[in-house]
């Protein structure tokens, strides 16, 4: 080898050694080992308990003593995972069983995982998410229950009916799961609803969970940033509003869509876009701070900020991600022109924050109006450049503006813009037809590119 | 998917010449591969891998042994990109395959990189033929940080790799689980079961209202130049994440509500943690008088978080960062270390020690003096419970700091059981006005247990004492006399002298004469035992006058065999009249 390439090779050792220190530096300074092992070992003995209870009934009726100490164990276990994490979710995918999306070892006893597994999927079920730590008679009866004969028609209702009929609540039955590559394409992804629906919970959870004093867990909302940034924002679903969506969940994924749509406009890293997307998840948690305030008293808008910052650092360990979220918290409704000058995920918060607001719940601008009110505080309250970058991304019309074709149609813009070419040509859903009849449901969408004028409308006439 | 499971022993320091331990070394098992040439260069790139994954369980990553297998890993993965052209890893439990064919196997859950990447929800790893090093590199990270047993809140490996934006490596993992029905349901009612679980709402208009929106202006598409958006992933890139870390603390510290101060100053010391792997030491300090201003309202809550902020590490940082011919300590550090005074001498005296004779040592001995102007007891207490070259460190420091107290110190080191501390003890006695307390420690010197301090010590009590310690010089003798070795009676022959002569002219002429003038007298012509003939022997060749010539002769013809020659030739070396004639 020639000795300049010799010395490059040399370098680049050193480089890379250089690197994976930093790397597992950075690692082990963001971990929180103590909370992992304690969620670690009570996911475990929850599942393990949970089995052997299950077999137990093979020998025993559930109200024979012999259960007295496992149920008492289980419920203990139960009582300690919900003060860790909230909601308890158990759920057996294939021969693998997760609490919580932590995979329990199955060590020497992968006998005993599978058949929780088995004995779920008598009943036409894939987990149990326990909103209440269960007492001993709801235990007794969710044994009782699972380990009977499943019921030859819809066996995960008849089972959730008995239990209802024993009086057992705060449980929740899931359906049946199956592992989720991340090389799947698009197409093969689950219906955009069924994310929009795991989103909002997972949004809801996690601010139930701060209100209730619990340690932030961004691990499940970066998931779903991952999976929203692979899904990308062209489906006519994820701008839809359910209507069962809590008011708040739906805010903070809004805001993390639109955040992302303008992260992408600057072509942000994977890695940053991540963790704009988590921030946006989020963002106005601050409010959650009210629920432990000793005088009852709400959180106000001025505070709420860096109450919100304050929550955040509840995580422990250093994570750079943590780090922005903090920042993003607490500059979110800083103006771009401010003396304190917000950063960059602040800036994108403000105008994704502002034009949700404005756009969606405010309910006196359409979408159209909201970006053009807004506009005329460039450069002032909003950094100028990303507002605009917000403006290319959505169009025009942005999903669910309401618009009249010439035709005599009326639809609603469906989606972000698909490009500068069709900035003012979106796709866009049919909801009246030309004689003003409601459209049919499954009408394919109308792309307005080579359509001639529409008029805009504040709501459907 | 989630963070996992069994966590490996934190990394030890391991000597870099040390050829690799067996752990790193694959196991038969995993060697036992054979098939295709193919398949027998996976392997070894595999294991190499493996190897350089695995070896940060038990070396720090500048070591020279994981500079080697980041160096096997890379070449050997190269060969097979370079030789066979892509590569396909299917992961199974225990296995690797590429196609039909084994490429690796090991059913030992804590070595096998397989069991690792499966139970992470890893399926398939796909190497393009131009993957680059920078991208083997991204992928060893990753697959250490799974080895080392980290246990990461903010990512699992999907999103992990995902971030690491590979364009030649494409891994097929599980991302989570989605809902598959094969006999749907219909729609329960949703609270059937859910019960009634606590909730808390935000204030029903929270954020609102906005403020007025009176003007509009047209929504147009406008692009943005690409200089605009450099700028702003500018702001967002690694390099600046220090920075915006600082900020954070400043921001959280400023805002209103300080019932959580606490945690803020947990998260400060946080981004110090983060700082330091960063090597970010300019911005240490800079967090430090951050806090420091932000709680000028709250001294004492700043000088609890400067002590916390302060340790060891920290320590070593800021000092890392001065030369080490500073004479004077920088006004920015001076203030800091001022400003938390108590944990801080103690780690500086640990630095101190820990770099003995170093180029730092001078700077070091002088932030420790400056230190004790605080807590000027500090380093007799740490003396105390010291040993070996740490405890010589301390002394002389002392002695520097306070000079009556190391001279105290010396005394109880002369006691002590090192030859070290023995030797610097010696020291400190050798050049302190004499005084009994001083006598005390020299005679304990004297009787150490190490011969060479007992060498060293003898002259010098003779010098220091003179008369004062001959009586306790002559004891010592004569206590130990059997024992003493030949180098030690001469030095003790010498000593007793230069203590003083005419006491051990007497003390020779009491040992070397016979006792009485009766039968026995005339029979035993030297009382004396050899040793204290040796002893003598040394002390007489000092001594002129006819009376020690008078005593050589003695020795000469009497003595011990062996010392008879030694004695003619010092009574041939006296000046005049030295020798029988």
């Amino acid at each position: 080898m020639d000795e300049p390439r010799a010395a490059e090779m040399t370098d680049d050792l050193s480089r890379a050694q250089e690197a994976l220190a930093r790397a597992l530096g950075r690692a082990r300074i963001g971990e929180d080992r103590a909370l992992a092992n304690q969620v670690r070992e009570l996911g475990e003995r929850l599942a393990h308990l949970l089995s052997g209870l299950l077999r137990m009934t093979r020998l025993h009726s559930p109200d024979n003593s012999a259960f007295n100490k496992p149920v008492e164990d289980l419920h203990t276990t139960l009582v300690q995972l919900s003060e860790l994490l909230g909601s308890v979710h158990l759920v057996a995918v294939e021969d693998q069983v997760y609490v919580n999306d932590i995979r329990i070892r199955a060590g020497e006893k992968a006998s005993s995982i599978r058949e929780l597994g088995a004995e779920l999927y008598r009943h036409n079920a894939g987990g149990i998410t326990f909103h209440l730590p269960l007492d001993g008679p709801g235990i007794r009866a969710l044994i009782g229950a699972l380990g009977s004969p499943p019921a030859p028609v819809e066996p995960r209702n008849s089972l959730a009916r008995a239990l209802h009929g024993a009086g057992v609540s705060g449980i929740e039955l899931q359906g049946r799961f199956r592992f989720r590559m991340a090389s799947e394409d698009a197409a093969e992804m689950s219906d955009p609803r069924d994310f929009v629906s795991r989103a909002l919970a997972a949004a809801d959870e996690a601010f139930q969970n701060l209100a209730a004093g619990r340690v932030p867990n961004p691990l499940p909302l970066r998931r779903l940033v991952t999976e929203l940034l692979e899904r990308g924002t062209a489906s006519e679903e994820l701008w839809a509003d359910p209507a069962e969506a809590s008011p708040y969940a739906l805010h903070q994924l809004r805001v993390a869509q639109l955040s992302l749509l303008v992260g992408r406009e600057v072509s942000l890293p994977q890695s940053v876009l991540q963790d704009l997307g988590v921030a946006a998840l989020y963002h106005d948690c601050g409010y959650a701070a009210g629920a432990a305030a000793s005088d009852g008293v709400a959180v106000s808008f001025e505070r709420h900020g860096g109450a919100g910052a304050r929550l955040m650092i509840r995580q422990r360990g250093f994570h750079e991600a943590k780090m922005r979220r903090v920042l993003a918290v607490l500059q979110h409704h800083r103006d771009a022109n401010d003396r304190l000058h917000p950063g960059l995920f602040g800036r994108i918060l403000r105008v994704a924050e502002d034009y949700d607001t404005l756009a969606r719940r405010s309910g006196k601008l359409s979408p159209t109006m909201a970006l053009a009110v807004m506009l005329k505080w460039a450069g002032t309250r909003y950094d100028a450049v990303l507002l605009q970058l917000l403006v290319n991304a959505l169009g025009a019309y942005p999903p669910g503006t309401l618009l009249k074709l010439d035709d005599g149609r009326i639809v609603r813009s469906a989606a972000p813009a698909r490009g500068p070419e069709t900035f003012a040509q979106p796709l866009a859903r049919c909801l009246r037809l030309a004689d003003g009849s409601p459209a049919p449901a499954d009408l394919p969408l109308v792309d307005l590119r080579g359509g001639g004028q529409v008029q805009l409308l504040r709501a459907l006439p | 998917m989630a963070p996992d499971e069994e966590a490996p022993a934190p990394p030890a320091a391991a000597d870099a010449d040390q050829p690799p331990p067996e752990s790193l070394e694959p196991s038969p098992e995993e060697r036992r591969v054979a098939g295709s040439s193919h398949a027998v260069a996976v392997n070894a790139a595999v294991l190499a891998l493996t190897r350089a994954a695995r070896s940060f369980t038990l070396y720090d990553p500048a070591n020279k042994v994981v500079r080697t297998l980041i160096a096997d890993y890379r070449d050997r993965f190269r060969a097979v990109l370079d030789g066979f052209g892509p590569l396909v890893l299917e992961v199974h439990p225990f296995e690797l395959t590429v196609g039909r064919e084994m490429v690796y196997l090991e059913r030992d859950r804590e070595r096998s990189l397989a069991f690792r990447l499966f139970r992470d929800g890893v399926r398939k790893a796909a190497f393009a033929e131009e993957t680059s090093w920078d991208e083997l590199l991204r992928l060893l990270q990753i697959l250490s940080i799974r080895y080392t047993g980290v246990r990461q809140q903010e990512d699992d490996l999907v999103t992990l790799l995902r971030k690491a934006g590979f364009d030649g490596i494409h891994v097929a993992a599980i991302e989570g689980f989605v809902p598959e029905e094969e006999q749907q349901e219909s729609p329960l009612d949703a609270d059937i079961l859910r019960g009634a679980r606590e909730r808390y709402d935000p204030p029903p208009q929270w954020d609102l209202p906005l403020p007025p929106f009176p003007e509009a202006a047209p929504v147009r598409y406008r692009p943005v130049a690409p200089e605009l958006l450099a700028r702003l992933r500018a702001e967002e890139a690694d390099e600046t994440v220090p920075k915006h870390a600082l900020r954070a603390v400043g921001e959280l510290l400023q805002a209103p509500g300080k019932q959580d101060l606490q945690a803020v100053l947990g998260f400060a010391l946080e981004v110090r943690e983060y700082l330091l792997v960063e090597q970010r030491n300019d911005l240490l300090v800079e967090l430090a008088r951050l806090v420091r201003s932000s709680l000028a309202e709250t001294p004492d809550a700043a000088a609890a978080f400067l002590e916390t902020w302060l340790d060891a590490r920290t320590l070593r940082a800021l000092i890392a960062t001065l030369r080490p011919d500073e004479a004077e300590v920088p006004p920015h550090l001076a203030e800091l270390l001022d400003a938390a005074p108590g944990a801080t001498l103690d780690h500086l005296i640990d630095l101190l020690t820990e770099e003995g004779n170093g180029p730092r040592a001078p700077l070091l001995r002088g932030l420790v003096v400056r230190g004790c102007r605080h807590a000027p007891q500090a380093i007799a207490a740490r003396l105390h419970g010291a040993a070996g070259a740490p405890a010589v460190v301390l002394l002389r420091l002392l002695a520097e700091v306070d000079p009556k107290a190391a001279l105290h110190a010396a005394v109880e080191a002369a006691s002590a059981p090192d030859e070290v501390r023995q030797r610097e003890a010696l020291r400190h006695l050798e050049a302190a006005p004499f005084n009994p307390e001083i006598a005390r420690g020299l005679h304990r010197l004297v009787e150490s247990r190490h011969e060479a301090v007992r060498l060293a010590a003898l002259p010098v009590m003779a010098a220091r004492g003179g008369p004062r310690v001959f009586a306790a010089l002559r004891s010592h003798v004569e206590k130990h006399a059997a024992r003493l070795p030949a180098a030690e009676a001469a030095a003790a022959g010498q000593a007793l002298v230069r203590s003083s002569s005419r006491s051990a002219l007497e003390t020779f002429g009491e040992w070397l004469r016979p006792k009485g003038g009766g039968l026995l007298g005339k029979l035993v012509k030297m009382p004396a035992a050899p040793p204290f003939q040796r002893v003598a022997l040394a002390g007489l060749r000092l001594l002129a006058g006819p009376e020690a010539e008078a005593l050589l002769v003695r020795l000469a013809d009497h003595g011990e065999a062996a010392l008879r020659p030694e004695a003619e030739a010092a009574l041939a070396a006296r000046p005049r009249g030295g020798s029988r004639g």
